[in-house]
């Protein structure tokens, strides 16, 4: 179609270009980066009563799957939400993450993320990522750029994009055995050989007042792309979480001072979508936040994660993972408690504006920090506000 | 719903770039900027270039739907 229009077939699906959905289709394009998704009346259908019922953008499968494709690390990083360890419990073989992957494009899942423990080590991971492209799905990586050689390097061409694991600037960075010296080592060599590069960051109380020297040492290395995590209390960081987790003005002020850093820095910053609740309590209009992408608890709608043993889940946080395995990928109403939750959303979240985009934060904080999965996130300032 | 939009449809959502993180879902919130103008544009833009490239797709390899 074109060097800089290029669209992406719906995985399973030969020839077509829209996912049907609930509220109309989605369309996705390789190149520029991006998922559109229109009404019916955009695709000349006919608007069906139910199409806007909820008002909500779920669609029919998810778009992304995130894999977790293998529990066995020597990283030993101190907040590791897969508790990885060298030795990891039984984990999937290349035959059986051929069939996820099967499932998933036949569900029209449009992307992938794969991260581990630690996958650059992982004999197959290349050969799974070439095995998704030849079902039209996109494959992106996480990594934490162990063993990361420039023949490796090179090798990680198949993926779309490329993100290494760096929690800040310096001493801020808190990887276990990847000290900040072998990050930076393993972003350079990213850098050198892949042309879509960024890094992912778990911003905590600790890091967070670093986050400008993050932006300044990502922009001298020519990276653009960051994305900026909460700390989430799943694996070894649920017994960390309470002094990793960002303070009340923390988290009150960390959507205006990532957007400064972007402005003075010309840096595309992206948050998580357990931040959803920070950004709605900054007061921007929920239509604006819709159209421009944003999505609070998706999990189990835009995304559902299989992890190393096959144990499927909403996201890979949810450690109530055990209950169902890969093979439930599509059957209806698995993830009820994510799904529906805003239909018995409790106050204020069920007074909130922003409710249905920002469907009640992290449900994963929430269940830690309450006991209960259904508690508004008592981390969103506006809950905070309230109490 | 004026006559055009009835006929024409809409864009919901436009989400740019793709999810490099293999645990959570990010948003790039630089669309933040400038007040509510570039969600504007970036709505048109999304817009504009879906319809084209629909378009173009189905004339190039068939029935899209
Ligand atoms: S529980 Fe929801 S908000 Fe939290 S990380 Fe998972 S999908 Fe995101
Ligand atoms: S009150 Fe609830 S729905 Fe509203 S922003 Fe906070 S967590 Fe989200």
């Amino acid at each position: 179609m074109g060097k800089w229009i290029e669209l992406q077939a719906v995985p399973g699906a030969r020839d077509r270009w829209v996912r049907a959905e609930p509220f109309g289709g989605t369309v996705s394009f390789r190149r520029p980066e991006m998922l559109v998704m229109v009404d019916h009346a955009f695709l000349g259908q006919r608007q069906p009563k139910s199409a806007t019922a909820s008002g909500r953008l779920d669609p029919a499968a998810p778009y992304e799957a995130h894999l977790t494709v293998g529990h066995r690390c020597t990283v030993g990083c101190p907040g590791c939400y897969i508790d990885a360890r060298e030795d990891g419990p039984a984990e999937l073989g290349f035959d059986e993450w051929q069939r996820v992957l099967d499932k998933l494009a036949s569900l029209g899942v449009f992307h992938v993320a794969l991260g581990a423990g630690e996958s650059t080590p992982l004999a197959f991971l290349i050969d799974l990522a070439h095995y998704a492209r030849g079902l039209g799905i996109t494959p992106n990586l996480s990594t934490a750029g162990l063993h990361l050689t420039p023949r490796l390097a090179q090798k990680l061409g198949v993926f779309g994009r490329v993100h290494l694991s760096l929690d800040g600037a310096g001493r801020d960075h808190m990887r276990g055995r990847v000290g900040f010296a072998s990050a930076l080592m393993s972003l350079r060599i990213l850098r050198a050989y892949h042309p879509r590069v960024g890094v992912n960051c778990v911003v905590t109380r600790a890091s967070f007042p670093g986050l400008g020297r993050l932006f300044r040492m990502l922009k001298r290395e020519g990276v653009v792309d960051v994305e900026l995590l909460r700390f989430k209390p799943a694996g070894r960081g649920a017994e960390l979480f309470a002094q990793m987790d960002l303070t009340t003005e923390q988290k009150r002020t960390v959507v205006q001072k990532v957007l400064q850093l972007a402005r003075r820095y010309r840096m595309r910053p992206r948050l998580d979508c357990s931040f959803a609740p920070m950004v709605c309590a900054a007061g921007y209009d929920p239509t604006r936040l819709v159209r421009m992408g944003l999505a609070g608890c998706v999990g189990g709608s835009w995304l559902v994660a299989v992890d190393g043993r096959g144990c499927l889940s909403a996201c890979s946080f949810d450690n109530t993972a055990g209950a169902l395995s890969w093979s439930d990928l599509g059957r209806p109403g698995m993830m009820t408690p994510f799904t529906n939750w805003i239909d018995q959303a409790p106050s204020p979240c069920a007074e909130c504006r922003w409710l249905q985009v920002c469907r009640g934060g992290c449900h994963v904080v929430a269940r830690h920090l309450t006991g209960d999965f259904n508690a508004p996130d008592p981390g969103c300032p506006l809950v905070q506000a309230q109490a | 719903m004026n006559r055009k939009a009835k006929t024409k449809g809409s864009v919901l959502s436009v989400r740019t770039g793709s999810n490099p993180n293999s645990s959570s879902l990010g948003v790039d919130v630089t669309w933040l900027l400038g007040g509510g103008v570039l969600v504007g544009l970036l709505t048109m833009v999304g817009q504009t270039l879906t319809r084209w490239a629909l378009t173009r797709a189905k004339s190039k390899h068939g029935q899209m739907d």
